[in-house]
């Protein structure tokens, strides 16, 4: 028995192609927004040159007393600079900083409609479950599909690779909320959205903070392998170290890619609890 | 400004180092891994594709229930339809390679961190540094000293691949009761009488989701391998990236994830009925 294939490829093909055109003005807007943004923030970054920067930011957990954490952010931040790598890594940054806000964006409202509703739940776990198996690398299909090659492709890629975590963490962190300090607040005339904003958010807070740092260092590792699909940075030093086998050029471009994932992971732990306690989770 | 510090040069020195004085090791781990993945991709290539798409549904009815047998049924019968059976076969078979060659290096190094303390002080900073790095950083090291082609791909999946069923293993031993431990030593148990006969039962279900992960881990790096020449699936995407051959890419990306979902759904069944027969839950006990 042999099935004549299904034309599949082509009927895919189609259907991608009238949707480009009839969408074409939609995929225009976001792409010009998100390339508008990523420029702005880019050069922002870029702006200030790195012995600047680098005591701004360590200046934070500096004031925050935590010396440790101070310590690990300086040397990691003087290592890219050493290595000649600022300028790439600040366009990591920037990447990794829009495309963990916009999933972030979308993430935590979700996170919160999971946990209030038990439709929702029910919807979005599965969807979650089928994210988190996907490879990574099956995210820039459909992101190349629509915007071709470039940043703002590797920026959605990144930003859909990194919804679950934020999202799963909200819910998680609301369900847990002591159901005898919800049933305190309904008894004394609590409405439902006084009882989310001041009762059940507060105090998911850690959680949606664990949520929010797995975010960035997810979109710190899709970032990297967006520099496939044209999303420069410190990824295209990577693939340009293996496609010359230059292994000086790709070990250092990958151990700045750590200092990074260290520099961010430091920061975004000073701003979260008080001494970058985690909740088991 | 001090000057740079030199760790490319470092790195480049070492590659050589390992290329000139380790060179036996390299060409043995190259054998083991090209024998290894032919011996899989013969044993996928022995039946035709039809046989194993309903051997694997079966498994999947078994395991984990009519829904992903007939998901299973579906999705490789696409895959087969759509001509892309033999990059199935490819990528499968570079997945057991790292898996297999993961799991003989994970869990006898996770009972050395569970029963030795000096281990587990070197190897946990060693995991950690791993399991930061972003999983393209692994590709450099494996082209440099392995070149392009399997080894240097199932070289890239073992650093990935090689920390969760690490961790896991250690942990399930680390949680096991000590009165239990106490009682065997007690009736006059050895150690390694503890070991195979306690401790290992006891941790079997952390073991097995150690499993879990390494092939989930595998597979996400055996596409990501295709850059350094890794055939299957993951190059038909590269190739379709390339081309921008938008259907091309997505049918392939499509096959990828019914992989993922097929060897996740089956493994966690698996792994929930083998627990039942010879492990001891012991999560499920203190349920």
């Amino acid at each position: 028995m042999e099935f004549p294939p299904i034309p599949l490829e082509s009927w895919i093909d189609a259907a991608i192609a009238w949707l480009v055109v009839r969408g074409g003005p939609i995929f225009d807007v976001i792409g010009k927004t998100l390339s508008t943004l990523e420029l702005l923030l880019r050069d922002a970054l870029r702006g200030l040159p790195p012995y600047v920067m680098i005591p701004l930011l360590v200046a934070f957990p500096l004031f925050k007393r935590r010396f440790r954490t101070a310590a690990l952010l300086l040397a990691a931040l003087l290592l890219i600079w050493n290595l000649e790598l600022w300028r790439e890594a600040m366009q990591t940054v920037s990447l990794v900083l829009i495309a963990a806000g916009l999933s972030l964006g979308i993430a935590v409202p979700l996170g919160i409609l999971a946990a209030e509703s038990r439709l929702a739940r029910s919807i979005i776990e599965p969807v979650l479950d089928y994210m988190q198996t996907t490879p990574a690398f099956v995210y820039l299909i459909p992101a190349v599909l629509f915007f071709g090659v470039g940043t703002v492709p590797g920026i959605l890629a990144t930003m859909a690779f990194a919804l679950p975590p934020p999202i799963r963490a909200t819910s998680l962190g609301i369900a847990e909320v002591d159901p005898q300090i919800v049933e305190a607040a309904v008894a004394f005339g609590s409405s439902r959205r006084q009882l989310l904003l001041k009762i059940k958010l507060p105090l998911a807070l850690p959680y949606i903070w664990v949520g929010v740092n797995q975010c960035i260092m997810m979109s710190l590792s899709m970032v990297v392998i967006a520099s496939l699909i044209g999303a420069t940075g410190l990824g295209t030093r990577v693939v340009e170290g293996l496609s010359q086998f230059d292994i000086g050029k790709g070990v250092e471009a990958g151990v700045a890619v750590v200092a990074v994932a260290i520099a961010l992971d430091r920061l975004f732990a000073a701003g979260g609890g008080k001494d970058g306690s985690k909740p088991a989770m | 400004m001090i000057t740079k510090i030199p760790i490319g040069g470092a790195a480049e020195q070492l590659v050589a180092f390992v290329g000139t004085y380790l060179k036996p090791l390299v060409i043995t781990f190259i054998w083991i891994t090209l024998s290894l993945n032919g011996a899989f991709f013969w044993l996928f290539q022995s039946l035709p594709a039809p046989a194993w798409i309903i051997g694997v549904a079966i498994v999947a009815w078994r395991f984990a229930g009519p829904g992903i047998a007939i998901f299973g049924l579906l999705g490789l019968g696409l895959l087969w339809n759509q001509g892309l059976w033999g990059a199935t076969a490819q990528t499968l078979s570079l997945v057991l390679t790292g898996t297999l060659m993961s799991l003989v290096v994970a869990i006898p190094l996770g009972i050395a961190m569970a029963e030795s303390r000096v281990v587990n002080s070197v190897m946990a900073p060693i995991l950690d540094f791993l399991q930061t790095m972003p999983r393209f950083v692994y590709l450099i090291p494996a082209v440099a000293i392995l070149g392009l082609d399997v080894a240097p791909a199932v070289f890239a999946t073992m650093t990935l691949a090689v920390p969760p069923p690490t961790r896991l293993t250690a942990v399930g031993i680390g949680q096991v009761d000590p009165r239990m431990v106490e009682a065997a030593e007690a009736f006059g148990s050895t150690r390694w009488q503890i070991l195979a006969k306690i401790k290992l039962p006891l941790a079997f279900s952390a073991i097995m989701l150690g499993v879990n992960q390494c092939l989930m881990m595998s597979l996400s790096m055996v596409i990501i391998a295709s850059l350094i020449g890794a055939g299957g699936l993951g190059a038909e995407i590269l190739k379709a990236i390339s081309e921008v051959k938008a259907g091309r890419g997505l049918v392939a990306g499509i096959g990828v994830v019914v992989l993922a979902i097929l060897i996740d759904r089956i493994t966690k069944g698996a792994a929930a009925r083998l627990t039942r027969r010879w492990g001891r839950d012991t999560v499920m006990q203190q349920a």
